[in-house]
């Protein structure tokens, strides 16, 4: 299953989503330091090896990946089309192609909740494929 | 795979040992104290052209050029090695003296193949001694309080070019700086040929009364900056033209850049960093 335990994603959103450091989280989730630290150090190579497997799918190469953020950038081989995968929590990757721009709820959701957005109220998908881009 | 090879080297030892192949990936300068020497390295060489201009050789300034060599060779990128699940950069030429290692990779991009990517944005300081060795030319005009011998406009220059060429890298995305370097290398190479070649003649002839021909040394000089400039240009535009730039970030924040000849190696590049993430997260070796 290409998804991340619950309570991993929890960990991961709260920590680089929010920003917020590992002792705060541990302190909120009732639980120690140390297995914040794993819970973030394994979510990071596990949601890695996710968005690599999204890739050998699309048979694309791999640009950009960013477990902090969720997200990875990639080249499909063939038609050189750019692809956004955006780890949808509770749901797995979804992938969105640079051809064809648009945002399902739950990837706007996503995209907010990982905090790729924050700042911008004005075109969300411009927005969010400068923060992938650059 | 094309074009890096990974060795193992020490395989007995349960320590599995990549070694990149440096004739395709090489660090770069970017972070940390390669930085601090490589822009230590490019203003040293500016002043000593700048003070060689202004009191012909001395001991000051082959002093500052020897330094700037020096700190120029100690910060050149040698080769890339994946050792336990760690990235580490070796530094140093001949030999590697400076060691990069990073333990918890977090993310890793090809900055040339994004559409926004801009260097500057993640090696902002190393951007400083470009500004500092463009600076160092109208410094010399301005605390000398005269203009100097026309034939050393096109040496005087010389750091100019250089800090345009490395301040558009870095502040300009890969394929808007590849067309501007093949404008820039085709503006500068009719005007260093037609305009300024003039100018510089008019500008000698006015100042001394004759021909900057029938002087060999003041020619010769206003020849070899010229030829620089091209010479610098040119290698501009193949090495951008064709080399990426891989950038890899660690857990602490910290940015460190690879260059790679070509995408596909720059690929090849990001699986093996990829593969050193996924393993870091197991705690286990890496594959």
């Amino acid at each position: 299953m290409l998804k991340l335990p619950k309570r991993m994603e929890e960990v991961l959103l709260k920590v680089y989503g929010g920003d917020r450091r590992e002792s705060e989280v541990a302190r909120e989730l009732g639980i120690s330091k140390q297995a914040v630290s794993k819970f973030v150090r394994e979510g990071r190579a596990r949601l890695t090896e996710i968005l690599i497997e999204v890739a050998e799918v699309l048979q694309a190469d791999v640009i950009r990946v960013n477990p902090m953020k969720g997200y990875a950038v990639l080249k499909c081989r063939g038609s050189g089309v750019k692809a956004y995968v955006i780890y949808v929590p509770g749901k797995g990757p979804r992938v969105i192609f640079s051809n064809s721009l648009e945002l399902s709820e739950d990837v706007v959701k996503a995209v907010k909740e990982w905090g790729l957005v924050r700042g911008c109220s004005n075109d969300l998908i411009k927005c969010l494929v400068s923060t992938l881009e650059s | 795979m094309v074009g890096v090879r990974f060795l193992r080297v020490n395989p007995s030892r349960f320590t599995r040992v990549y070694l990149v192949n440096e004739y395709s990936v090489w660090p770069l300068p970017y972070s940390g104290v390669p930085a601090l020497l490589s822009g230590t390295s490019l203003t040293l060489l500016t002043t000593s052209l700048i003070v060689t201009i202004a009191n012909t050789p001395d001991p000051l300034s082959l002093t500052l050029l020897a330094l700037g060599i020096l700190t120029g060779l100690l910060s050149c990128g040698r080769c890339v090695r994946v050792v336990d699940g760690a990235v580490v950069l070796e530094y140093g030429f001949p030999k590697p003296v400076i060691k990069l290692v990073i333990k918890d990779v977090t993310e890793v991009f090809d900055i040339s193949e994004l559409s926004w990517g801009r260097l500057g944005r993640y090696f902002k300081v190393t951007a400083l001694p470009f500004i500092l060795i463009m600076a160092l030319p109208i410094a010399y005009v301005v605390v000398k309080g005269t203009y100097p011998n026309p034939a050393y406009l096109t040496v005087m220059a010389l750091p100019l070019v250089t800090g345009m060429l490395l301040v558009s890298f870095f502040t300009l995305t890969s394929p808007t700086y590849r067309k501007f370097i093949k404008r820039a290398a085709t503006i500068t190479s009719v005007s260093t040929v037609s305009a300024v070649a003039f100018m510089i003649g008019y500008l000698y002839r006015e100042t001394y009364g004759t021909s900057i021909l029938q002087n060999l040394t003041h020619a010769s000089v206003a020849i070899a900056g010229a030829v620089l400039i091209a010479l610098l240009l040119a290698v501009a535009t193949v090495m951008s033209s064709r080399n990426h730039v891989v950038v890899i970030r660690d857990s602490r924040g910290r940015y460190y850049a690879l260059g790679t000849r070509g995408p596909e190696v720059a690929r090849e590049v990001i699986r093996e960093v990829l593969n050193v993430m996924v393993g870091s997260g197991r705690g286990d070796e890496v594959n």
